[in-house]
């Protein structure tokens, strides 16, 4: 990897930019930082590397360390509840003294961090959207071989924006601001992270490209509230199996239909439970007020208007080869809301169900988080699990292991490539090749064929009674679904 | 002694390589060479391995899920695992397209046979009628590449259609299954050979059952699929590993060959390769060179070698590979029994079922369920999982499947050519064009029915409709597209292996057979390159 100079290094997606770095082995790095001692402190970098002391403001003082410099990855920023002023500040001027050494030093490549919110259609009394979207256009004239990159909101431990959500989502009554129906697509830390890093191959052509980064699902925001409020509500421990299966099913029932791969269709139950709150008066009785109260105001005028844009990273284009490229070179796909928003209980939840159903056994730690990680998401066309015979499968599949058994019978002979059964096989094959599964699934029955016979019989009758019950229960909703039964290969 | 640049080191590479290196050649090997990942846990059974890795759910189904079977509409009862998935990564800039075919290509080191189950026919008499060689020049070679391998294998009813030769050892041991199998065929075998033409016998297998050299004996741990950790199953690495003793071998991994370069009189002058790590081009000069790259991949080289020569884009026909069937069937007397899974895990027993022609002869193997990946025999099983699960816990000690094989001609309409788009990147693409034989469908039911009938006769029992045709290409047995002939045609080669377009070039692998029979070819594969390696002029 080439010399590269980073800015924004002891920030959140900036430290975690360092470690993908360290795990690159990058040798010749130069990091900006106010406070260089107290950054070695907390992160041990190779002697190679170096830690410039400086801030965007007074370049004069280390435009040396650009020297021999090959990229530059711009993440420093100004965010969150300041001032117009000091947006500007920190953005547009920062961005423009940086850009002028670079340029000065013959710095060949800069990769500029910007944000969704550059690009949202309605951008009034916010300031860093607006600001961003000033840098952005001092990037694309500078002359450099550039890329922009826009990540839609980023999660993992410690994101502000995260936090703030999971503020909202604690509140006793449930609100959103605006209609809640505003797409957005949150990506993890460490998924950007390592996306920046997988750009700055010299190999990769930039073009000039404004690329937006997001994550594996794409919801709306009342569903990732809905998911944030329930994960706060349900208690943490979930290996009582199948009783607290059944139990946070039905609590969840409604808003855990956004688990199932964050479906647009499933989510319109999760909206109903959600008070909007109009966003224009608000937002201009907070733009009056700021300039005096902002330190006290728990959120400005700008932040409620990601509320009511578009965040997901389907602007400014859609498809992107780069950003295609870049996600191949992933060693493990892109995270999804289950992935990021820790073991979600509902997710722990269905694995249980599935293991007893399956394997008459609770599934350890590591099962479950092997079943989270791999589990099928939502495919590109979230049209499928949509239909409305798959989320009655995925409902009944909740209230235990026999309403699983029956949707399980019905969908082996009727949509054998649904969601469910797709979950389930996953299930499956985590089970036997696991400690505790493979005993029962490694291993066959034993005794006179008269006994072994006995046995399967007994299941084969079982197995037919299911199936009949599961005819008459899910025909009906199976005829009701539109679309049809191609299947759709879930987003590995 | 002449310089001889080989290119792959896949069965036919190492072995064309060794014997040449025997009789006094200099010998550079060219290779792409994908290495083999070290084992894990060298000592573990199969279910011990779930026990004991940190990870089991990361090894077996692989760091992004890779290995699940999930529902789809061609599933198969076997693919193979992530721990095999470096025998069939492609390099980037090597596309293909495909009709009616689905074929595999690998650029691991020692090639296909990575991923092979171990079976190797030699072929008789009849089965080398097509062939302009003398029976016993392959005979011969078949006794030297058993004596370097180690094949398993006993005088049995098969012996009239599979020669036996002195060098084989003693096989590995039956599981219960198999046991049960055979002792059944020999009760009824005169009314099994007359009704249904059907003889059974004991695979012939390249697996050790007792150490040879550096390769331990089977230690039945259940492991075969994911790689054996005792190197007993032959891999063509341990060939390679012999051709390193050699002062004049130079082993060269990392470089993809492209094409070669030749002259007026058709001499080929040096071969152009690409760098696998800089994409730099590099070139390799010699006296002799043989192409060991595998059917597929060795055509590519020569009609790229051709439109880069003449601008012509020529056309290969006679691509063969035998067609493929999986009848699965359940022993009900063995049901109830102790499920063996710490085993060896592929097939014990082989079959044949005669015809009237006899190069129509068709060729099986039977394997016995011992450890195995549940979850894809589960979900096709008609019940809900649950359901599925105890039924196949119920089955499992008795499940088997018979893996029929069928006999293919070269034809006109089933031909490799490229496709070429002038300026760009990657201007060449391999076209693999494959056309089923109007009579096939025909021939497959008839061998199928006798098989079932024969399986039935025994005691067993075949469920209706879970037959299985395997998409062409399965086998990884492809063949004939550049075979050898008395005749002189334009991309044909010599019956010593000399193409008849460039005298210094040697076709050794799969390209060169002018017939592939129902037997699986490794055997036949590896022989033939010795005995072209045996024939090359000496300087």
């Amino acid at each position: 990897m080439p010399a590269l100079f980073v800015t924004g290094a002891s920030g959140f997606v900036g430290r975690r930019v360092v470690h993908a770095l360290l795990q690159a082995g990058a040798s010749d790095v130069r990091l900006l930082l106010r406070d260089p001692s107290a950054f070695a402190r907390a992160v041990h970098v190779p002697v190679s590397w170096r830690l410039v002391r400086g801030s965007l403001d007074e370049v004069a003082s280390w435009r040396g360390a650009l020297d021999d410099v090959h990229t530059v990855l711009h993440l420093a920023s100004s965010s969150g509840k300041v001032s117009r002023a000091e947006h500007d500040r920190a953005i547009i001027d920062g961005t423009t003294q940086l850009l002028a050494a670079a340029k000065d030093a013959n710095v060949a490549r800069f990769l500029y961090v910007s944000s969704v919110a550059a690009g949202f259609a309605d951008r009034s009394h916010y300031h860093y959207a607006n600001a961003k979207r000033a840098a952005e256009a001092r990037v694309r004239e500078s002359g450099l071989d550039v890329l922009i990159v826009r990540p839609t909101m980023v999660f993992g431990d410690g994101s502000p924006v995260l936090d703030g959500l999971r503020r909202l989502a604690r509140l006793p009554l449930p609100i959103v601001f605006g209609a809640g129906s505003a797409l957005v697509q949150p990506i993890h830390v460490d998924d950007l992270a390592a996306l920046l890093v997988a750009a700055l191959n010299p190999s990769l052509k930039w073009n000039g490209e404004t690329m937006a980064l997001g994550g594996a699902d794409t919801l709306r925001t009342d569903a990732l509230l809905a998911r944030l409020r329930a994960n706060a509500a349900s208690t943490p421990d979930a290996t009582s199996g199948a009783t607290s299966g059944a139990t946070s099913g039905a609590t969840s029932g409604a808003t855990s239909g956004a688990t199932s791969g964050a479906t647009l269709g499933a989510t319109r139950e999760a909206a109903a439970r959600f008070i909007p709150i109009p966003v224009d008066p608000l937002r201009a009785l907070l733009a009056l007020v700021e300039p005096m109260l902002l330190s006290v105001l728990p959120f400005s005028a700008g932040q409620l208007t990601s509320f009511i844009n578009a965040s997901d990273a389907s602007a400014p284009s859609a498809p992107s080869t780069l950003r295609d490229q870049l996600w191949s070179q992933l060693p493990a796909p892109v995270r999804g809301v289950d992935a990021m928003l820790g073991t979600d209980t509902t997710v722990a939840a269905e694995c249980h169900v599935y293991a007893r159903y399956l394997a008459d056994t609770n599934p350890t730690p590591y099962v479950v988080d092997a079943y989270a990680r791999l589990r099928p998401t939502a495919s590109r066309s979230a049209r499928a699990d949509a239909r409305l015979i798959e989320r009655s499968l995925l409902a009944a599949s909740r209230w235990g292991a026999w309403p699983l058994r029956v949707a399980d019978g019905y969908a082996r002979f009727f949509l054998p490539r649904s969601v469910l059964r797709r979950r389930l096989v996953l299930m499956l094959a985590i089970l036997e090749n696991s400690p505790d599964g493979e005993r029962q699934l490694n291993s066959g029955d034993e005794g006179s064929l008269v006994a072994v016979g006995a046995r399967l019989m007994l299941t084969g009758v079982a197995s037919v009674l299911c199936l009949a019950i599961g005819v008459v229960c899910f025909a009906p909703f199976h005829l009701l679904s539109g679309g049809d039964d191609t299947p759709v290969e879930a987003a590995h | 002694m002449s310089r001889v640049v080989v290119v792959g080191s896949g069965a036919t590479g190492v072995h064309f390589a060794l014997t040449a290196l025997e009789r006094g050649h200099d010998v550079t090997l060219l290779d792409v060479g994908n290495e083999r990942p070290s084992p894990v846990l060298p000592h573990a059974s199969f279910d011990q391995l779930k026990t004991e890795l940190p990870d089991p759910v990361g090894y077996f189904l692989g760091e992004r899920g890779e290995g699940v079977v999930y529902p789809s509409t061609s599933a198969s009862y076997y693919g193979h695992p992530p721990s095999k998935q470096y025998v069939f990564d492609i390099p980037r800039g090597v596309d293909t397209s495909t009709t009616a075919m689905s074929p595999r290509f690998s650029f691991a080191r020692g090639g296909l046979a990575e991923a092979w189950t171990g079976g190797v026919y030699a072929f008789n008499r009849d089965d080398l009628a097509p062939y302009p060689i003398p029976y016993d020049q392959m005979h011969r070679n078949y006794e030297i590449v058993s004596r370097r391998i180690g094949i398993g294998a006993v005088r049995d009813d098969l012996e009239r259609f599979i020669p036996f030769n002195d060098s084989y050892r003693t096989p590995l041991p039956f599981d219960r299954h198999s046991q049960w199998l055979w002792d059944r065929y020999h009760a009824r075998r005169d009314r099994l050979q007359a009704s249904h033409g059907f003889f059974l016998g004991r695979s012939r297998v390249a697996s050790l059952s007792s150490d040879m050299g550096e390769r331990k004996g089977c230690g039945q741990l259940g492991r075969c699929l994911w790689g054996c950790p005792n190197e007993s199953i032959y891999s063509p690495l341990h060939t390679l590993r012999d051709c390193l003793t050699h002062p004049r071998f130079t082993y060269v991994p990392g470089v993809l060959v492209r094409h070669f370069e030749y002259g007026e009189n058709g001499a080929v002058t040096r071969l152009i390769a690409r760098r696998m790590d800089t994409r730099e081009p590099v070139t390799f000069d010699g006296e002799l060179f043989a192409l060991a790259a595998g059917a597929l991949t060795s055509s590519r080289i020569v009609l790229e070698s051709t439109y880069r020569h003449t601008g012509r884009v020529a056309v290969l026909p006679g691509l063969m590979d035998n067609l493929q069937i999986h009848v699965p069937f359940l022993t009900p007397a063995l049901i109830g029994t102790k499920v063996q899974t710490a085993s060896y895990q592929f097939h014990h027993l082989a079959f044949g079922v005669t015809r009237p022609d006899p190069l129509d002869y068709v060729h099986g193997q039977i394997t016995t369920l011992k450890s195995a990946s549940v979850h894809p025999i589960v979900q096709s099983l008609p019940l809900d999982l649950r359901g599925s699960i105890g039924a196949f816990r119920a089955l499992r000690a008795g499940l088997g499947v018979a893996n029929v094989n069928l006999a293919d001609t070269r034809r006109e309409a089933s031909l490799l050519t490229l496709r070429v788009t002038p300026g760009a990147e990657h201007d060449v693409e391999l076209v693999v064009r494959y056309s089923e034989d109007a009579a096939e469908p025909a021939r497959m039911d008839s061998a199928v029915r006798s098989v079932k009938k024969a399986l039935t006769s025994m005691g067993c029992f075949v469920p209706p409709g879970m037959t299985r045709v395997l998409p062409r290409g399965t086998s990884v047995h492809y063949a004939g597209t550049m075979p050898m002939s008395q005749t002189a045609g334009e991309f044909t080669c010599a019956p010593d292996g000399r193409s008849h377009a460039h005298d210094n070039l040697y076709i050794v692998d799969g390209a060169s057979l002018p017939f592939l029979p129902a037997k699986n070819h490794t055997f036949t594969l590896m022989a033939n390159a010795t005995r072209v390696a045996d024939g090359l002029p000496r300087a």
